[in-house]
Order: C-alpha cells, then structure tokens, then sequence
C-alpha cells in the first residue's frame, strides 16, 4: 500500500506524511465564532427566499453554491488533511465524516446504513453549526436549508472522480431528531488527462 | 463511539438552551460562504452601488440579531442610551465576538480639537507650581499625550502599570495632529470635519482577506457585509446611523486599511459624548491638585481610577454628572445624582474616594465595586461611615 501511495505521487520527493486527524487539523487552522457563520448563512438563505419565492429553487440554488464551495474546498481539504487515497467509497465517506466535516465546521458525522454493495451509505449529524436559532416558518416547509451541505459534499466528491447523488433523509428542522445525509456513488469516472501521450 | 441516545426534541427554538458562544468553525469555512454569498449577489445587479447595498442589507440583519443575543447573553440585557455606550459596545463586545480581536476607534476633528484646547487651557492655568516636574515634556507634545491618554482610556478603559509603558504607547507628536485629524491609536487618518461622524478602523477586515478586487470594480469594497451588521447593531439600539465601509491607503503597506465610517442621524444625541469625554478631563484637574508629594506609578492610577469610575458610573448606571458641584468648568464632572419617583442617590467622585449617600441604598457600594472592577480591575473598598473628607470632618 506505502508503494502504490508513492507510485500515485510523482512528485513527492520525501517519505509521505502519514494522515492528521480532523481534531488535529481543525486545531491548527484558523478559526472563527460559529455564530458570525451561522448569522452569515441566514442571511444568505434570507436572501434567496426573497428573491427566488419558491422554496424548489430555493433548494436548487443552496445546492449550486454548495456545489461551487465544494469543488474549491476539496482542494484545500487534500492539502491540509495528507490523506492517502481511499481504498473504496467506505474509506471514502468516513474519511469526510470524521476529517473533513471536523476540519471545516467543528463536528463529527457519522457513517452507517451501508448498502450491500457498499456504495451507499449515511452520514449522520448530530450537531450542526448552521441551524443554531433557525425555526422554519410555516411558509418555507419544503425547503431544505442545509442544502448547501449536500451541494459541497458531491462537488467535492465530483473532484475526485467520483459521480454522487446527495439528498437529505432526515431534518432537524421538520422534526427529526439529527440530521441525515443519504450519499449514493453513481459512478467511479477515470481520471481523464487532457493531454495526448503522443504530442 | 459513545451510544447516542435520542437527543431532547424542543418544539420551539426559543426554549432551546442559549449556546454560551464559544463554538468554532473553520476561517475557511466562513470565507467560502462569504464568497457565495458576494457571487451570488454579483448575478442579481448590475452596478457596483447595488452590490454594495445587498451586501449591506445582508449585514443589517446578521447586525440586528448580533445586537440581541449579545445584550442577552454578554450584557445581562441592559440597554445602551448613551453614545459613548453603544460605541464602546460595538468596538469591543461586538468585534471581539464575531471577528475575534479589539480595535482602535476615532473621532470626528472637531469634537477633538475642542477636548484639546480645554485641555492646554487647564494646563496654562495650573502650569506654574503644579505640574509634577516629570510631566514637563514641552507642551505641545505634553498636551498631546495627556490629550490621547484620556481619550483612550475613556474609551477603552484601559489601565496603564507604569510610567514605562505610557512611554511605550505610540503616540505620535503634535505637529501631526492638525485641527482636522484624530488622534487613533496607531493610524493616522484623514479626519473628518464633523462632530458626528466616528471611525472604525482595522488592519484587514476578515472578510476581505481572501477577496481581491477587479480593478474595474472601482471603490468596491466587501467590507459593506461589516458596515451593515454595525448599521444594524446601531439603528436596532435606537441609534440611527449611515454606516459605510472604505479603503484608506497606509504609506509602507501593500494593503490599504479598511476604515469603517459611522455617521449618526440628526436625532442622535451626540453632544453627551463631548460631556463623556470631559470626565477624562476631570480627571486631570483632581490629579494634578493631589499630585505632589506621590510618585510618578500611583498619579497615574489616580488618573484612571477617577477616570475609569466616573465611567463606569456613567455608563453602568446612567447617572447624570451635575454641575451643582463644579470648578467653574463645563468640563468638570464629579458629583452624580441619580432621581427616579422614590429614590435618590448622590456620588461624589474624587479621584480614588467615591462617597456614596441617598435613600434606600438605591446605589450601594457593592454594585458599584463590582462594576468597577469589572470595567478596570480595581477593586473598591467599603470603609463604612464618612468620617472626614479631603481633610474635613464629617459628623
């Protein structure tokens, strides 16, 4: 495995680093009061309600920018966390649930209902920064506002060559009791480069 | 993993716990957000004004709710009325909690060089015989420190250990002070002609750090977000006020500063500030009446002892600084009354001896102690009955 690591950098000029774990990671960034974040994506969401109107593309639009965020953050997540590349999509979804969710918000998910096939699986979020004082209002009860988290989960994902369907199952803010991520791999794509071997 | 139970459902946010606000995300994070929400407003103009005032309005909401909690949980819900309050809070409760530092504030030209004149005024009449030799600096710059000093510390309520570290201070001569500058703390800014006018300043707002603009853009600048959420912690505490954000280009740095100006509408009472900043001066007339035969360390807590209790006197408790008492000086301000329809108290404020008397005990001396040390760490003592004050005998 340390040989087909050091096989897939090719420039690497020294022993690879081994993986930090998301409290270490988190600990050495730079933080900020999660309330500035919590206000700050309120007022974004407020925003989009007030100029879309309707709840759907509400969400579309939440997703898009999660999107956008998601294929940026990838980048800086592969930088910071050193980790090697995931054997499988298990490897792959408890790495984001345990580092990549701690290094950027501050919690934990956790990872369950695996599929047979082991290419679905759950992410589970106890605790969640965005919704701290939020209620939803009798008038958005199809929104979803953490859309944002979905959107940057399967652009991060799309970066590293993995094709993902990302939908909430359960929402603490229509009732339920955590929150609840259902991540489906649709398909492994192979790294394409853009350049022609012969030119 | 520890085994989750079901966590307690609350079927109204509002009976949800108040966090104590010390959770963390990522700066990362934060900026990553803060970029969405500036592209996704860029789609929805067509101009940079209307930028600028969507980021702004986005501001005034997260500024209105900031307001809220932090009265709640930071204050003990107690309400600003005095300018001098809602400054000092927004400056330092408010910075310290979203953007995790303190900041210098300026003030508009005018209101200084009005403070700045009384004081050299007070020192010509005092010079000859009562200012401590080590104080004899030349006067410009002698008025000058004193002048910066006081400001300062009646804004900050900062405390100064020792004669070293007044030195130490970075206080800049008065040949740069011209009648339309202010004198803040480690910039010098282009000062503004009008008294209602006051200047946040800091090194790089957080937003902006991972922002750079297009040179088309013009005088865009991000910090609109920040200049919102103060407009709308000021217009929410009754404070109404235009708040805009600019970059201030520094000599010697590649990035300019972002001042952050606030212009407080007509209704704004903002004399009461002038009166605020005159208890700093009352603190210079006591200390150089008591200043001989002491060292140079304990004048200088005398100084902000009065200084900082006068303060906190006024800004804890709303008390009015009366003139019954007064050494023929619109800037003197040691006596306090405070009336409401069945109580009264009177405090007299003398350098480091407060003397408290009223009905009820409607002010005692324990809450004001704690308050007092709360704003500046000195600790107040209780001595019981007045026997004798400033040398005469009480009974």
């Amino acid at each position: 495995f340390e040989e087909t690591k050091a096989q897939h950098r090719p420039f690497t000029s020294m022993a690879p680093v081994a993986p930090r774990s998301g409290d270490v990671i988190f600990a050495s960034v730079e933080r900020v009061n999660a309330e500035l974040f919590t206000l700050t994506y309120g007022a974004i969401v407020r925003q989009l309600i007030t100029d879309l109107e309707e709840v759907e593309e509400v969400n579309k639009q939440l997703d898009q920018m999660g999107y956008n965020i998601g294929i940026r953050l990838i980048d800086e997540f592969l930088a910071k966390s050193n980790v090697s590349r995931c054997v499988d999509f298990k490897e792959t979804a408890e790495v984001i649930a345990k580092v990549g969710f701690k290094m950027f918000l501050g919690v934990t998910a956790s990872v369950t209902n695996w599929d047979a096939e082991g290419t679905c699986c759950s992410l589970i979020l106890e605790d969640n920064p965005l919704v701290d004082f939020v209620e939803l209002p009798d008038t958005c009860q199809g929104l979803y506002y953490c859309n944002i988290l979905s959107g940057v989960v399967r652009g991060a994902l799309e970066m590293v060559s993995m094709k993902t369907e990302v939908t909430w199952l359960r929402d603490m803010l229509r009732g339920d009791d955590a929150f609840e991520l259902q991540v489906k791999l649709l398909k492994q794509v192979p790294e394409e480069y853009p350049y022609k071997d012969d030119e | 993993m520890i085994g989750v139970g079901k966590i307690k459902q609350y079927t109204n946010v509002l009976d949800k716990p108040l966090s104590k606000g010390k959770q963390e995300v990522s700066l990362s994070a934060f900026a990553f957000l803060f970029s969405e929400l500036v592209q996704y407003n860029q789609t929805q103009v067509d101009n940079i004004a209307e930028l600028e005032r969507r980021l702004e309005d986005a501001g005034y909401a997260v500024g209105a709710r900031v307001l809220e909690l932090l009265c709640h949980r930071e204050k003990g819900n107690r309400r600003e009325t005095r300018l001098l309050g809602i400054l000092s809070f927004v400056h330092s409760t408010v910075w310290k909690v979203l953007f995790g530092k303190a900041l210098e504030i300026g003030f508009g030209g005018t209101l200084v060089k009005k403070v700045l004149m009384e004081v050299s005024d007070r020192f010509q009449d005092m010079k000859d015989g009562l200012l401590p030799d080590a104080w004899d600096l030349g006067e410009p710059t002698m008025v000058d420190l004193w002048s910066c000093l006081v400001l300062r510390s009646a804004v900050q309520g900062s405390r100064i250990e020792s004669l070293a570290a007044l030195q130490q201070m970075n206080l800049f001569p008065l040949e740069q002070i011209k009648p339309n500058c202010s004198p803040v703390a480690d910039s010098l800014e282009k000062g503004t002609e009008h008294e209602d006018e006051y200047m946040i300043s800091e090194k790089e707002l957080l937003v902006n750090r991972f922002i750079s603009i297009l040179k088309d853009m013009g005088t865009f600048n991000c910090g609109a977000f920040v200049a919102g959420i103060v407009r709308g912690v000021l217009d929410s505490a009754g404070f109404p006020a235009v708040v805009t954000a600019h970059f201030v280009p520094v000599e010697g740095q590649l990035r300019p500063r972002t001042t952050i100006l606030i212009k407080f509408a007509e209704e704004v009472d903002t004399a009461s500030f002038m009166s605020d900043m005159s208890l700093g001066l009352n603190a210079l007339l006591h200390l150089n009446l008591h200043a001989k035969g002491t060292t140079e360390r304990s004048k200088i807590r005398m100084m902000f002892t009065q200084v900082s209790c006068s303060l906190s006197l006024v800004s804890m408790f709303e008390l009015v600084p009366s003139d019954l008492v007064s050494i023929s000086s619109e800037t003197n301000a040691s006596l306090f009354i405070y009336r409401n329809a069945s109580d009264v108290a009177y405090i007299l404020v003398c350098v480091d001896d407060i003397v408290n008397t009223g009905n009820h005990n409607s002010y005692d001396i324990e809450h004001i102690s704690q308050s007092a040390y709360h704003v500046v760490g000195c600790l107040i003592k209780d001595v019981g009955q007045l026997h004798d004050f400033l040398g005469v005998g009480v009974n």
